[in-house]
């Protein structure tokens, strides 16, 4: 009590102004706080605004389709392609339009950013006869070559899945911006962030329906809330919304606010990848750039904004047209567009782009392969970040093709063999030969959904499909040429692992002795397993690790019949030595990678390394060409168009393959259950069907192999590997050494007897 | 009468002998360079007018295909390509030469002419790894024609040298 009572008589101010003094240093404190956590807001917002505006996943294009006289390609099938980039016919002269009539195709090609050059906006006049382009002009004048736009096929977006495509203020239509005003904040101009009468007349038009018809956020509550993805609605998360809001439009100008808005809000969903921005929202939705969209299509993509699930135009047709002419009606209202505008964009019906391609939709088991590839140059988070864009190999229109071969071809199994519906699996790999680069891959019957990539990863065993490598470890020798008899009867194989082994035949005939054409041709065991035994399994294990860039598999017997598990992208890098006339090439998927700025990062060009004899390789081809000839790929109705190809089948039919190639194109198909279980599959029946279907397409051109030194070509026998035309035989014309005499057939008669014989007995007189 | 048919006979003979001359040529070339004759520059320095082999002489058909064949590009389509390529070189920038070269390949990729300037192009660079393998592609397709093949001997025999 003294103590207080001195304490009192030393202060003599009263208590309020003690309390005004605590106050004030509480006061103080909490504005200290209060201002440290607006500078911490700040900086949150200032960082997050800044780094937003430069984190843009890699893009992804496929090849350009190049167009030049002499091509062949029907007019419909550019059509087609133009369609693929989102082109649409109109005579408008609009870019991104074109017109067909009859023969001709007048293109009104956009402005597009190569690899290598920008292409201005242009005109492309196509003209063609039947099938082929006979003539072309660009701008009026006459032109050699031309390249439509490479399509867009997908982004490297990071993992949380967020997918933009950048568009600048000026690529953005007046009328976007405009009607972004209008229905969402319409003091934009004017306010600072924050908008209280729009506040009121949000809460007013709530209270009024019972329900949530509009929001009283401004455009830039709307960027912030954007950014932090938090749906709460409480007040301390409005409250630092508005702080953040109002701090953003102090620091930034409007039109660069609304740039960014237009680059970030979510405008939908497609299965792991979330669609933000305008710019890839006009991709998404209607498959073409955000500058071609007319007034009912801009209308869409603002009506979306409100609750992209809810109004999903794919899913919700009417809710989300009953939004967008809500939309058109306030754009009409406030003087956006024009009366006669509103009642045409108003009739229009939803124009949304079909399929599950759009905006760059999926061929995610290219991209896997593509992933790969740009693993060891990129980490994810440049690709997922800095703009990059990527320029592959593949090629959509082979690529569809690819994918329809397989589902056609496998329903069409399912249902001659009585087989379960729907379970039969496939993989494909298209490639040119002969550069290697990767034009198709199928990873499995759905195509367009990320899931096991067989055509990467599905390692099975490939049966006869490696039997060419033991034929041409035997050519390679000298010792043998392709009519060489070899015995085709039964073997036993003192195996120093699993005991003696007996090989059989497939159809467990022993067909005694025949020409090594035959022996491949008819993919006849017994007599490979006698010519590789011959021949020795080292040098043909060794040769198989170095056609398919693997190590070499141990030297067992059972190699000669292909007990080795491989993917389709294994074979893929063997076949393409036989298809490129003895050289390796690395299955590549990349073209080149540029920077946001359009500078070349890296390139990755074509290699090549030669690894066996051209001439030794076009024997193994005219053998190929054989198999589909006279042998197991005889059914296929490619069969006279000078196509090569080995068919393959692993045991208790699990496994169907096919190898193929024409002058162009290699196709390596495998076709099986995921299960392992049987197929009752051979590789002439299984995949062979679907690399028919796919050929339907890809026309083949056929080979020209050239006639290796010191050969001939020679009229031979299929059967019997002696020399014999189509009167007396069943002749395949295949080189044979100038030093090696072919006996005649019997029955073959005078017809058949050769030049230099009647010279020799002439001179011989 | 005797004599004269001996003489056909022994012109035959000879003809024989020379087809077989022809037939014996190597498909492969030495691995080491010979004669010390100096290859000719590959790429024409700007302002000089493009090389010869800038034209095609078409080559006579390797005989019968067995179906017909498809159409093929006109020859003007890589013609193009190559020159645009060759400029490109002349301002020194290969990369962009190498692509234009690699886009004409994927148009016309039996052409011998664009692998050698792929195999050129790549020597020029200072690949000579690739070069040779280039050239040793480009030798697939001039069965035909000597002149390009003898070309892609040259680069060949550069490119082991520079290796």
């Amino acid at each position: 009590m003294p103590r207080s009572a001195r304490r009192k008589s030393k202060s003599d101010r009263p208590i309020w102004q003690r309390v005004l003094a605590v106050l004030l240093i509480a006061g103080i404190v909490v504005a200290g706080l209060l201002a440290g956590y607006l500078v911490y807001l700040d900086r949150l917002i200032t960082q997050t605004f800044e780094g937003r505006r430069w984190s843009v996943p890699a893009r992804v294009y496929a090849q350009p389709v190049e167009l030049y006289p002499g091509r062949s390609l029907r007019p419909e099938d550019l059509v087609v392609e133009l369609r693929r980039l989102g082109y649409r016919q109109s005579s408008a002269r609009q870019s991104g339009t074109f017109v067909r009539s009859g023969n001709e195709v007048r293109i009104r090609a956009r402005r597009f950013v190569f690899d290598d050059r920008v292409r201005e906006e242009t005109d492309f006049t196509v003209r063609f006869a039947g099938a082929v382009i006979i003539a072309m002009e660009e701008a009026g004048r006459k032109a050699h070559l031309a390249r439509l736009d490479a399509p867009l096929i997908g982004s490297f977006f990071p993992s949380h899945g967020e997918d933009r495509l950048i568009v600048a203020p000026a690529d953005t239509p007046k009328l976007l911006t405009d009607g972004l005003k209008v229905v969402e904040d319409r003091n934009f101009d004017r306010h600072r962030g924050f908008d209280l009468a729009a506040i009121a007349r949000a809460a007013w038009v709530n209270l009024r329906s019972g329900d949530v018809q509009q929001g009283g956020s401004t455009l830039t509550q709307q960027l912030v809330k954007s950014y932090f993805l938090d749906n709460r609605r409480t007040v301390t998360r409005k409250l630092k919304e508005l702080a953040m809001a109002v701090i953003l439009e102090s620091r930034f100008e409007k039109e660069d606010l609304l740039n960014a808005y237009i680059n970030e809000i979510f405008l939908g969903q497609d299965g792991t990848r979330a669609v933000h921005g305008f710019g890839l929202g006009s991709q998404f939705y209607f498959n073409k750039p955000l500058t071609e969209l007319d007034a009912s299509e801009i209308a869409l993509l603002i009506a979306v904004i409100r609750g992209p699930s809810y109004y999903n135009p794919f899913k919700h047709p009417e809710r989300a047209k009953a939004r967008r002419d809500r939309v058109l009606a306030q754009m009409a209202e406030f003087g956006a567009i024009s009366e006669p505008d509103f009642r045409a964009a108003t009739a229009k019906p939803l124009t949304v782009a079909a399929g599950s391609r759009r905006g760059g939709g999926y061929y995610p088991a290219f991209l896997d392969l593509l992933r790969a590839q740009l693993a060891a140059g990129y980490d994810a988070d440049a690709l997922a970040s800095r703009g990059y864009r990527v320029f592959t190999t593949l090629e959509p229109w082979i690529q569809d093709a690819a994918e329809s071969a397989v589902n056609t071809a496998l329903t069409q199994i399912e249902k001659d063999r009585d087989l379960a519906a729907g379970e039969l699996e496939a993989a494909v790999i298209v490639s040119r030969a002969q550069t290697g680069e990767v034009s198709a891959v199928v990873g499995g019957r759905r195509a367009g959904f990320q899931g096991f990539n067989r055509a990467l990863a599905a390692k099975r065993p490939v049966g006869s499909v490696l039997k060419p490598v033991v034929y041409l470890s035997a050519l390679e020798t000298g010792r043998y040429n392709l009519a060489t008899l070899v015995d085709d009867a039964p073997i036993v194989v003192p195996d120093v692992h699993s005991g003696p082994w007996t090989p059989s035949n497939f159809d467990e005939e022993p067909k005694g002795p025949v020409p090594l054409v035959r022996a491949l041709g008819d993919s006849l065991n017994l007599a490979t397993v006698r010519l590789g035994m011959a021949v020795g399994l080292e040098p043909i294990a060794r040769r198989m690790g170095e056609l398919l860039d693997l190590p070499p598999p141990n030297p067992y017997p059972s190699i000669l019949l292909g007990s080795m598990d491989l993917a389709p992208l294994d074979l893929t890098r063997m076949y393409g030595v036989f298809a490129s006339g003895g050289f390796s090439t690395s299955p590549k998927a990349v073209i080149s990678v540029e920077d946001e700025s359009g500078t070349a990062l890296e390139r990755y060009p074509i290699a090549v390394t030669q690894i066996a004899e051209p001439d030794t390789i076009a024997l193994i081809n005219h053998a190929l060409m054989a198999v589909m000839l006279k042998g197991t790929g005889e059914r296929s109705r490619w069969s006279g168009h000078g196509v090569a190809g080995k068919t393959g089948t692993s045991d208790e039919y699990r496994d169907s393959w096919f190898a193929g190639f024409d002058a162009n194109y290699l196709s390596v198909i495998w076709v099986g259950y995921d299960d392992n279980r049987s197929t009752g599959l051979t590789g002439s029946t299984g995949a062979l069907r679907v690399w028919d279907g796919l050929l339907a397409t890809l026309y083949p051109t056929p080979l020209t192999l050239p006639e290796p030194y010191g050969t001939r070509i020679e009229s031979v026998d299929y059967a019997t590997g002696a020399r014999a035309d189509a009167s007396c035989g069943e002749p395949v014309a295949i080189p044979i050494p100038y030093n090696v005499e072919l006996p005649l057939k019997p029955g073959c008669g005078g017809t058949m007897e050769r030049l230099t014989d009647r010279l020799r007995r002439w001179l011989n007189d | 009468m005797v004599e004269r048919l001996i003489d056909i006979k022994t012109l035959m003979l000879c003809a024989t002998l020379v087809l077989a001359g022809c037939v014996s040529a190597p498909s492969y070339p030495p691995s080491q360079p010979t004669g010390s004759q100096q290859p000719p520059p590959i790429y024409t320095p700007p302002g000089t007018p493009p090389p010869a082999t800038a034209q095609y002489p078409e080559a006579p058909p390797p005989g019968p295909a067995p179906v017909p064949a498809q159409p093929r590009p006109d020859p003007s389509v890589t013609l193009a390509l190559r020159e645009e390529s060759l400029s490109a070189a002349a301002r020194g920038d290969t990369a962009e030469a190498i692509a234009l070269i690699e886009r004409a390949i994927r148009i016309e990729p039996d052409r011998p002419e664009l692998w050698i300037d792929l195999a050129s192009l790549h020597l020029e660079e200072g690949d000579a790894v690739g070069a040779e393998q280039f050239a040793r592609k480009a030798l697939l397709y001039t069965r035909t024609r000597h002149d390009l093949e003898q070309q892609a001997y040259l680069i060949i025999s550069r490119a082991q040298r520079e290796r």
